[in-house]
Formats: structure tokens, C-alpha cells, sequence
């Protein structure tokens, strides 16, 4: 949580929606300048490529798996071996399958989350940046509410009501995390608002949905599309520093952030490294790899490839 | 619009200044002292605070027995020693006569007299003031079940100072004298008349004394709290019994996963244990090769348990099939290491009242089978294993002992709550299984854990033959006979089962091999002379 | 100017308000009775009656709300459940140490990234960016407890170097040089996610500015490279720096949860999660509205400082 990329700047996301509206009308070309643009950088590709490996070992985790991730086999704190890939933890379970089952929360959490907070606060962006007003304050102040929570108290509250597990988790952080989705999407909007083509809808008498959903909608997804991949790198840290703390997924679970919590003992730190740094890896490698595919999506959109 | 450049500049500058000046303070008193001056003391849990009347909490009763005495001192187990109390006597076990030691004075001067403890019990019993202590007073007459004044009273009868260093005292009905010496002598800290006779009592436990008491009676007195950081205490120049040889006490509060790393680093002289200090049985084997520390360990009274609700488990037999699931021999070779004991009741080896010969609820998956077949327990209903957090050991018992019950075809589901959650959970009866310790003092008395109206009983354990025998155990005076009645209610909660004993990790003891002194055999009374303590 | 602060300050007490009741709703929802916390398992019925209005938690919700409410305008937080001191005494002592930390932690991330920033941008694509660029990315996507950890098994295990936690070594001689010791280890963990995020917006605002015409016009006019950058590209670039310095800020109070419960660093963070297990709802209000007062201050300090660098921007 301590981590965030947060939003580019307001006054380059209207000249940004303005160069889209001018593209409106072409969309496909646009797209394929997007997808060109964003293979040339090196980084958001090799990006990709890890995050989708980490998404197979995700959905195949069963088949990839060796154990039961809960299974208690004969061996306590094993060392790396045949049986073991990765030892065995504190309470005789395999440490490797537990990782490939972790891959599971993090990325149902990290995307599941976002998902759920680009929701939010896009409907609520459009609500407030078209009609203005009373409406556009009141969300703006309800906005400003959210942005105020210290989010630990929060979660843990609700993840104690709701009960712990990967669901309260994403919906959690899903619920918090819209403002920033909201602002932007708002800003966006107001600018978009005063284009000719909205007016002219507006003049034609096109129902209100139509024009939010229809025109305004697809000029403000690339900036929603940025935020929301560095959105989905902080979830997964989120997470995991929540289970770290051990307010978030909790034993017999796997998370990445839940195995690394046993690492603050001597012994485990010095001499056991296999309980703590293939969990640590694997969630630097899962936001770097997010991180690097975030900032090629918004290279490719601002058109600043290193070129 | 210059000058609000001007403003921003000045702004950052002073932030810097601020942060600056933060950086340079000073945290506490400067001058070197040696070594042999200081006492680190590594705890796990906070001190609550340093009210005597109205702690709970293990460790802030620990902490106060570095500032303030109390009667007697219990060295061993329902063995008295003096300390602000010469004597504590009766003859017919219901009349009893204290004679308090001459020597003795507060930290400010003032000699502690008859009127302090006089004062102390009468503010226990006084119903405007908040106290935790009120079961210790409840056995005097002129009080209620809960320690209070009955109705019309304004202070407890026949409690009475007869001369500055006596004074008598009448129980309702004629106790054990071991008992009241453990709940009045050894657990009731006295406090100075003359300090707070003049605080409103309606409001002690938020005056200044609960959180920085300025006058106390023990070797030691009070210096800064810092919550969750450190309790800092200095030596009391005038202690009766001879000031202490260790000048400055420092308990650093920390996660029982960093204490390994502060023995090593030399953080740490000693680890407080007894539950509130504990080093963790992984770091152990670590702990053990450091050439300067001297680790011994020894069997202590908390027992670590497995409530059943009895709503869902109706059928002693599906308790029994459950006991028998549990591999309670694991847990303790593989999380404790083997430093701790399978337990068959709640009292463990170090507490007297332990029935010796009750028989070993054996680790056997087609026991239990047979247990399940015997009932009729619907085994597709899934079980709901409830888990406080807080204990390592405990959390991760959890994993065994589901997966145990797995094995022996039940259902079950972990569900992981903080403290508070799972108090309420557990009155509401809104589990199938609960893990839970049980922090059991020397005397047997169990009614808060096995009796129908017991506070601590989330079982809704109901048995005529049990009640009766509480309320008998409760009631004997005579050390003896009491056994008798603890054996046979032993024996009676292991056939009906409404709690399954597991384990009970023994007390790891890490010193300094220079200090003499330090946490005994038996933990409660480790304290004994603390003021004799000494760096070598 | 003046007006507009107002007008933003009269906007500040709705929203504040509205997070004591969100709040405030939120901790009483909280399930387990704090009094459970603060008696006797084996506590009386009247024990427990006692506790509760002691702690003031017999009266329904809402009175107990405006009461803490009336409280507060009157300068006053309550005492904390915990250990029945004021609240206002121990947030003093852990806004101190928090601040310290935090404090710290942003300049030397702003005193790390502003020039290597800059640097990778005037010389964009060469290895100086990309390894300045790289290494940003890596500082924000290290998650802290695993850094934290990797450098206590480096600096104080292996090394032994470094202390592994805590403020200042107890009963030493408390010199600077023993609180710098014991600050050094955080203050990487804190300062690495600080840093790389502000490298990245330092250097692609840079990057933008060096392609305005009037760098340009300075740099054919001889101007020698770096001064120019400086003297024009770092004042221009003031705007997007001082919108992450504004985000940054309300990290002063929250920012380090992680980090001081590895470090073992007496802060608002460790109280916050003590607090919360102890259900102290009067610490907790008290931590809320610290956090809320952050937010809002960092973000009107933003726009003053917007107008301040940029005149361009006015406000009605």
C-alpha cells in the first residue's frame, strides 16, 4: 500500500482525450497504432509474457501442484528435495504447492479488485463530470470521504464482519479503491462535455445513457485502462502486505503475502530461506511484471515510445 | 503571487527544521552505565496499564510486581513466603490475622501500615470502583459473589486495622487458608492510603497513579511507559528488604518472532516467558547455540484446549471419535519440538491437583471410526474449527488438527477471528470447535470453564453430577479431600468430553548466563527476589 | 486566492464529519464487545455492566457519537479504552516517532529521485536512464516486508551492522549516531517505493519539457545543456511533482503500517493495528481523523502550491 503509481497528470489526460476524440471515427486504425506502439517496448512484452505464465500457473495450479496446498506430509521444515521442490513449512506442507496455489489469490485479488473499483468509479466519474451540479458535488464530497479512510481499520473491520477470505479481500479493496478511477473519469468528461460531437448528440436528442455509455465512455477508456493495470499491481501488494500483517488471507489459505509472514524468526530468516524468499520473488515478480505492462500501455497511448 | 512562492519556500524550510530538530531530540536521560546496571527484559504483550485493581492482563500484573509488593510471595506452588506480611495466620480457617512486616515504606516514606491494607480491600470491595480483583475479596464477609459491598454496607465488616502492623479479617464461611493466601496474600498488590485516599474512587482507574504510579512499595519504581515499545523502571533506593543490585529494568515489548534476533544482537538479558515473554520453538535450537545464553525450560499451568459445542455435538460419542481423530502427540514433537506435554485434563504436571492416574486419550483414526459409527452425526456436515490469533503454536495446531479430522472423514472449515470476535463468537455459541487456553491459576476451581453459568464455558456443557462437584471442590477446605473431588471431575469431563485437552507448551526460560537470578521453575513466583537479581 | 481557501476549508468540515460518522459506525460495527477485552474472563454480569459504562459504551450509537463529537470541539479525544490515559497523550508520542520516519523517508526519496530523474531524462536512452528507470520500477513493485526483511538478514544478521529494530538502543547513551543507526534500515524500505515513484514522474515530465521550443531555442543558443535544464525544465516540471509530494504527504501519518511493525518502530502504525485488536474505539476515532486532517491538508497544500509554481493558475 505504501507503493502507487497514481494518475498522469489532469491537464495531459485532456490533451490526451482530445487527440482520441480526433480518432474517434478510426478506431481500428488507432488500436493497431496502440498494439504496434506498445511491442515495441521491450519491457510491457516480456511483462506480458510473465503475467500470463503466472495466470496459467493460476488456473492450472491443480495440475501444476505436487501436493495438497493444506496437506500435512511427514516432513517439517524439509529442506529443498525431490519430494519437496521447495521444502516444506512450519506445519509439514509443501512450500511449492502452496506457491502455485497463492498465484490463485493474487491475481483473483489484484484483478478482481480493480475490476470492481474501475466500475465504481467510472459510473460515478460519468454520473458527476455530465450532469455537474448538485450531483457532481456530492459525489465529489462522498469521493473526497473515501479518499480520507486510513484503509487497514477499514478492511479489517469488514473482513471481520464479512469473515476472512480471498472474496472479503478483493471486495474490500475493490470498494476503496475508486476514487482516484472516479477523479479521473470526471476530469475526462468535463472536457469531453464541450466537444462538438457530444454537443451534437446532446442537440439531436440522444438519451443520456446513450451518450454517456456510447461517445463519452470509449474516449476516457485508455487513461481508465492505465490506471487500472497499476491499480491491479497495487491490489497484489495490498494483499499481500494485508495477509503479511494477518488481516488478510489466512491459513490454511496460500497467499504469497501470508507465507512470508512466518519469515520474522531468526531461524527461518538465517537458515530456512526456501519459507521466505520464493514467495517474496514471486510477488515482486507479479507487480514488476504489471508495472512494465502499465507503463507500455501508457507510452503506447501517450505516444512516447522510446523512439 | 511572488510572495506565495516566498511562503512555499519558507513552508519546506521549516518542515525540514522541524524534521531536523525531531532527529537530534533526545529519546531518554543521557550517561553511560554499565552493564551490570541494566536488565532487558523481552516481552510480548503490552502492559494494559499499572492500576493493580483493575489489570488483567498477564503482563501488566508482571510488570507490577517490579513496583509494588504484595503480602506474601508464592516461591512454589501454595507455599507463602513473606513480604510486606510477616504473617498470615488462622486457627480455625475462617478468622485470620495478618501482621504486616515493621520495616516496610512506600517509595516516598511513609511507613505501609494495617490502614493501607485495610484501605486497599475496602476499595475492591467498594461497588463505584472498577477493579478485576473482586473474586480475591469475595470469600470476606459483608461481599457478594462478585466481590462487592452488599447492599448498606460502606466497607467490608470485621476487616480491621488493630494496630499499625495488624490486622484481622473474617471469611464468610471457614476456607481453605491456601486459597485466600493465593487470592489476598499473593494477589493483591497493596496500595498508599495517603496517595489516593483523596482521588475520587469512581474514577481511579483513569487517574494518574493507573498509568504513572508515583508511589509504590516494591524494589522498583516507575519511569516511562512507552505502549507497545518499552516499560522503563529504576531501582527504589529505600526498599525495605534491601535495595535492588540491578539499577535500571527495561521490559522491550516486541514480536515474539524478534526475540531471537535481540538475544543475539544483545538486546535482551532475559525473556519474561510464563506466556507473556515466550521465545518462539523455532527460534530455539537457534537460541541454544548462542555461547552466552543459558536456556532452561519447565512445564507450567496453562493448558491449550479444544471446546465442542455441545448443541452440535450432542453425542458424547462423536466428542469421543473427535478426541481420538486428533494426533495431540504431533503437535507437540513437531510445533513445540517436543518442549511441552500432551495433557488429559486442564491441569497440567506442574499443578498439584492433576489426576495422575487418568487414562490417555490415545491418538487412533479407527477408534474414532467406531466412536463415529456409535453416533448418529450427520458426517457430511461440515465442521466449523474457530481460531483465535495471537499464538503461533495455535494457529498452526489448527492446520493439524483439521486436517487430522479430515483424515478421520469429518468436514471441516478454519475460520481465523481476533480475540474480541471470538469471545463474542463464543457466547453466542456460534462455532463447532474452538481452539482456546485456559490461564489456570494453582487453585482448581474451574466453574468459569465447566459450569452451565461459567463466563468462560462456550460449551453449554450441562451436567448435574459436574455442577455438584464444582460447587464441592469450591467449598472443601481440606487440601486432601479437595483432590479427591478434582480427581473424580476429571475423570467425569474426560467420559462426557465437552473439552478436549491438547497440549501444553512448557516455559522457555533465556538468560544471560551472567545474570543471577531470573524467571524460576515455577513462573508465578520467579519475582520472589528480584531485588537480589545481580549482573555478574 | 483567500476566498478560495475558504471556501475550501468550509468544504473540509463536511467531508471531516462525514468521516467521523462513516468511521464511527465502521469501529461499532466491528464485531466482538470491547468490554470483553478489558475484564476477567470469568467476570460477574455486574463486572461487565461496570466496565461498560465506564468505557461509556452503555448509551445506543448515535448518543454516543455526539458526545464524542461535542468532545472534540472542545479540544478533547477521550481516553483510550487500553490503557485509560488521553488519547491526545499517546497520539502525541507516536505522531512524533512516525513523523520522524516518514518524514525522513520523503526527503531522502525526493533527494535521491529529483536528480536522477532529471538525469535520465537528459540522457534518455542511454544506460544511466535505463538503469535509473529499471531501478525505479523495481523500487515500486518490491513489496516493503520483503525488502524489510532481506535487508535485516543482510545489514543486521549477516553483517551485524545495523540493529535490527526499535528507535534507539535502551539505556545507551541515546547519541545521534545511535538513532541514525537505528533510522537507516526503514528509511531504505520507506524511501525505495518513495523514490521510484518519483523518478518516474520527475523524469517524463522532464522529458516533456526538454521538447518545448523554448529549451529548444536555449539550447541552440549555446546555453550549456544542464544549466538550462535546470533552470527551466526543473521549474516547469514543478507541477506533477508537487501533485505526487501532495499524495505523498498523508503518508506522514499512515504511509508506514508495514514498516514499523517490521522494524518494531513505535509509530501510529503499530498503534493503529494494537488498537484495532483491542477494540480501543477512542484511539482509533482519534487515528481516523488524524488521517482524514492529512488528506485534506495534503491536497489543499497541493493547489497552494500549484498557484505558487505556476502562475498560469488562478483561483476564484
Amino acid at each position: 500500500m505504501e507503493n502507487r503509481f497514481e494518475l498522469v497528470s489532469e491537464s495531459r489526460t485532456v490533451h490526451q482525450v482530445e487527440k482520441l476524440a480526433e480518432g474517434n471515427s478510426h478506431h481500428d486504425s488507432y488500436f493497431k497504432m496502440l498494439a504496434k506502439r506498445f511491442l515495441k517496448h521491450k519491457m510491457a512484452v516480456i511483462g506480458v509474457v510473465i503475467f500470463t505464465l503466472l495466470i496459467l500457473m493460476a488456473i492450472l495450479a491443480p495440475v501444476i501442484a505436487t501436493h495438497h496446498p493444506a496437506e500435512v506430509t511427514a516432513d517439517f521444515e524439509a529442506p529443498p528435495s525431490a519430494d519437496y521442490w521447495l521444502g516444506t513449512d512450519e506445519v509439514g506442507r509443501d512450500v511449492f504447492s502452496r506457491l502455485v496455489y497463492g498465484a490463485q489469490v493474487s491475481i483473483i485479488v489484484g484483478v478482481g479488485a480493480v475490476l470492481i473499483y474501475v466500475l465504481i468509479g467510472t459510473v460515478l466519474g460519468l454520473v458527476a463530470g455530465y450532469f455537474g451540479g448538485f450531483i457532481d458535488a456530492l459525489i465529489m464530497r462522498i469521493t473526497d470521504i473515501f479518499m480520507s479512510f486510513p484503509y487497514f481499520m477499514v478492511i479489517l473491520v469488514i473482513v471481520s464482519i464479512i469473515g476472512p477470505n480471498v472474496g472479503t479481500i478483493t471486495l474490500v479493496i475493490g470498494f476503496l479503491g475508486w476514487p482516484a478511477v472516479c477523479r479521473l473519469v470526471r476530469g475526462s468528461v468535463l472536457s469531453i462535455k464541450e466537444m462538438d460531437f457530444v454537443q451534437a448528440s446532446i442537440s439531436v436528442g440522444y438519451s443520456t445513457p446513450k451518450i454517456l455509455f456510447k461517445q463519452i465512455l470509449p474516449n476516457v477508456m485508455s487513461p481508465i485502462l492505465v490506471n487500472a493495470t497499476f491499480g491491479v499491481a497495487n491490489a497484489i501488494l495490498l494483499e499481500a502486505s494485508l495477509s503479511f500483517l494477518g488481516m488478510g488471507v489466512r491459513p490454511p489459505a496460500s497467499s504469497w503475502g501470508n507465507m512470508l509472514s512466518q519469515a520474522q524468526s531468526l531461524t527461518v530468516l538465517s537458515s530456512e530461506p526456501w519459507l521466505w524468499v520464493p514467495p517474496g520473488l514471486m510477488i515482486l515478480l507479479a507487480v514488476l511484471s504489471i508495472n512494465f505492462i502499465g507503463d507500455g500501455l501508457r507510452d503506447a497511448i501517450e505516444g512516447e515510445t522510446n523512439n | 503571487m511572488k510572495m506565495m512562492k516566498k511562503m512555499g519556500i519558507v513552508a519546506m524550510c521549516l518542515v525540514l527544521l522541524v524534521l531536523t530538530a525531531c532527529g537530534g531530540k533526545k529519546s531518554s536521560d543521557g550517561g553511560k552505565k554499565s552493564d551490570k546496571d541494566h536488565l532487558y527484559i523481552g516481552l510480548i504483550t503490552s502492559p494494559g496499564s499499572f492500576n493493580p485493581l483493575n489489570t488483567l492482563d498477564v503482563s501488566g500484573r508482571f510488570v507490577q510486581r517490579y513496583m509494588y509488593d504484595a503480602l506474601l510471595e508464592m516461591p512454589e506452588p501454595l507455599t507463602f513466603s513473606p513480604k510486606l506480611a510477616d504473617s498470615f495466620e488462622t486457627e480455625d480457617n475462617q478468622n485470620y490475622t495478618i501482621k504486616l512486616n515493621k520495616e516496610a515504606k512506600w517509595s516516598d516514606g511513609q511507613p505501609i501500615t494495617a490502614a493501607d491494607v485495610v484501605f486497599t480491600y475496602n476499595l475492591i470491595a467498594n461497588p463505584v470502583v472498577e477493579t478485576t480483583r473482586g473474586l480475591a475479596v469475595s470469600s470476606l464477609e459483608g461481599t457478594q459473589a462478585s466481590g462487592k459491598l452488599e447492599a448498606g454496607l460502606t466497607e467490608i465488616p470485621n476487616l480491621i486495622a488493630v494496630d499499625d502492623q495488624t490486622v484481622t479479617l473474617k471469611t464468610k464461611v471457614p476456607v481453605d487458608p491456601n486459597y485466600l493466601k493465593e487470592v489476598l496474600g499473593y494477589g493483591i498488590f497493596i496500595l498508599p492510603k495517603h496517595v489516593l485516599e483523596n482521588e475520587d474512587p469512581a474514577k481511579l482507574a483513569n487517574a494518574s497513579f493507573a498509568m504513572k504510579p508515583e508511589v509504590t512499595s516494591g524494589p522498583y519504581q516507575f519511569v516511562d511507559y512507552k505502549k507497545d515499545s518499552l516499560v522503563e523502571l529504576k531501582s527504589n533506593p529505600d526498599y525495605y528488604l534491601g535495595k535492588a543490585k540491578i539499577e535500571n529494568v527495561y521490559f522491550k515489548i516486541m514480536n515474539s518472532a524478534n526475540m531471537a534476533t535481540e538475544f543475539q544482537s544483545g538486546g535482551l538479558t532475559m525473556n519474561a516467558s510464563g506466556g507473556i515473554g515466550d521465545i518462539t520453538f523455532q527460534d530455539l535450537e537457534t537460541v541454544k547455540k548462542m555461547d552466552n545464553l543459558e536456556v532452561t525450560m519447565s512445564p507450567n499451568l496453562n493448558a491449550y484446549v479444544m471446546p465442542m459445542n455441545i448443541e452440535v455435538f450432542t453425542d458424547p460419542n462423536i466428542r469421543l471419535a473427535i478426541a481420538h481423530a486428533i494426533n495431540r502427540e504431533q503437535i507437540v514433537e513437531k510445533l513445540l519440538k517436543g518442549n511441552g506435554e500432551v495433557i488429559e485434563s486442564i491441569y497440567t504436571s506442574q499443578n498439584p491437583y492433576q489426576n495422575e492416574k487418568l487414562k490417555t486419550i490415545e491418538y487412533d483414526v479407527e477408534k474414532a471410526k467406531e466412536y463415529i459409527k456409535k453416533s448418529d452425526y450427520d458426517m457430511d456436515r461440515e465442521i466449523n474449527l474457530v481460531v483465535p490469533l495471537g499464538n503461533k503454536v495455535r494457529e498452526q495446531s489448527a492446520n493439524l488438527i483439521a486436517e487430522d479430522l479430515k483424515a478421520a472423514g469429518f468436514k471441516v472449515k478454519q475460520t481465523t477471528y481476533d480475540f474480541a470476535t471470538l469471545m463474542e463468537k463464543g457466547r453466542a455459541g456460534d462455532f463447532d470447535l474452538m481452539l482456546f487456553g485456559f490461564g489456570m491459576p494453582v487453585d482448581p476451581d474451574a466453574t468459569s470453564y465447566y459450569s452451565i453459568d461459567g463466563s468462560a464455558n462456550f460449551t453449554k456443557y450441562d451436567s448435574s453430577k459436574n455442577e455438584a462437584l464444582l460447587l464441592a471442590g469450591k467449598e472443601e477446605v481440606d487440601a486432601d479431600k479437595r483432590k479427591v473431588i478434582y480427581d473424580e471431575l476429571q475423570e467425569l469431563w474426560q467420559k462426557d468430553m465437552p473439552v478436549l485437552p491438547l497440549y501444553s507448551p512448557k516455559d522457555v526460560k533465556v538468560k544471560d548466563k551472567n545474570l543471577e537470578g531470573g524467571i524460576t521453575e515455577f513462573w508465578q513466583g520467579s519475582l520472589e527476589n528480584v531485588n537480589q537479581w545481580e549482573m555478574k | 486566492m483567500r476566498k478560495y481557501l475558504l471556501k475550501r476549508l468550509l468544504i473540509a468540515i463536511p467531508v471531516l464529519i462525514g468521516v467521523t460518522i462513516c468511521s464511527f459506525i465502521i469501529v461499532n460495527l466491528a464485531p466482538g464487545d470491547p468490554v470483553d477485552m478489558y475484564v476477567n474472563p470469568d467476570a460477574t454480569l455486574d463486572q461487565i455492566e461496570m466496565t461498560r459504562a465506564a468505557l461509556g459504551l452503555d448509551q445506543p450509537m448515535y448518543v454516543r457519537y455526539f458526545k464524542w463529537l461535542g468532545e472534540l470541539f472542545q479540544g478533547n479525544l477521550g481516553f483510550s479504552f487500553a490503557t485509560r490515559e488521553p488519547v491526545m497523550d499517546l497520539l502525541a508520542d507516536r505522531m512524533g516517532a512516525t513523523l520522524l520516519l516518514m518524514g525522513v523517508s520523503l526527503v531522502v526519496g525526493y533527494l535521491i529521485a529529483i536528480p536522477l530523474g532529471i538525469l535520465s531524462a537528459v540522457k534518455q536512452n542511454t544506460w544511466i536512464d535505463y538503469l535509473t528507470t529499471g531501478g525505479s520500477f523495481l523500487g515500486v513493485s518490491i513489496p516493503s516486508f520483503f525488502l524489510g526483511l532481506g535487508l535485516v538478514y543482510i545489514f543486521s544478521l549477516q553483517l551485524g551492522w545495523l540493529p535490527t529494530g526499535g528507535m534507539a538502543t535502551l539505556g545507551g547513551d541515546s547519541s545521534l549516531v545511535d538513532q541514525i543507526k537505528h533510522m537507516i534500515l526503514p528509511v531504505i524500505v520507506l524511501s525505495a517505493s518513495i523514490c521510484g515513484n518519483m523518478i518516474r514522474y520527475v523524469r517524463s515530465s522532464m522529458l516533456e519539457v526538454l521538447k518545448e521550443d523554448y529549451i529548444r531555442t536555449a539550447k541552440a543558443k549555446g546555453l550549456k545543456s544542464m544549466m538550462v535544464v535546470i533552470k527551466h525544465g526543473l521549474r516547469n516540471s514543478l507541477i506533477p511533482i508537487i501533485t505526487v509530494i501532495g499524495m505523498d504527504i498523508p503518508k506522514l501519518i499512515g504511509g508506514a503500517v508495514v514498516t514499523e511493525q517490521i522494524f518494531q518502530w513505535p509509530g501510529l502504525g503499530q498503534l493503529t493495528i494494537s488498537s484495532i485488536s483491542s477494540r480501543d474505539y477512542a484511539t482509533l476515532m482519534a487515528i481516523n481523523l488524524l488521517s482524514a486532517i492529512a488528506v485534506l491538508g495534503a491536497n489543499m497544500l497541493a493547489d497552494i502550491l500549484y498557484s505558487a509554481a505556476d502562475s498560469r493558475i488562478h483561483y476564484d
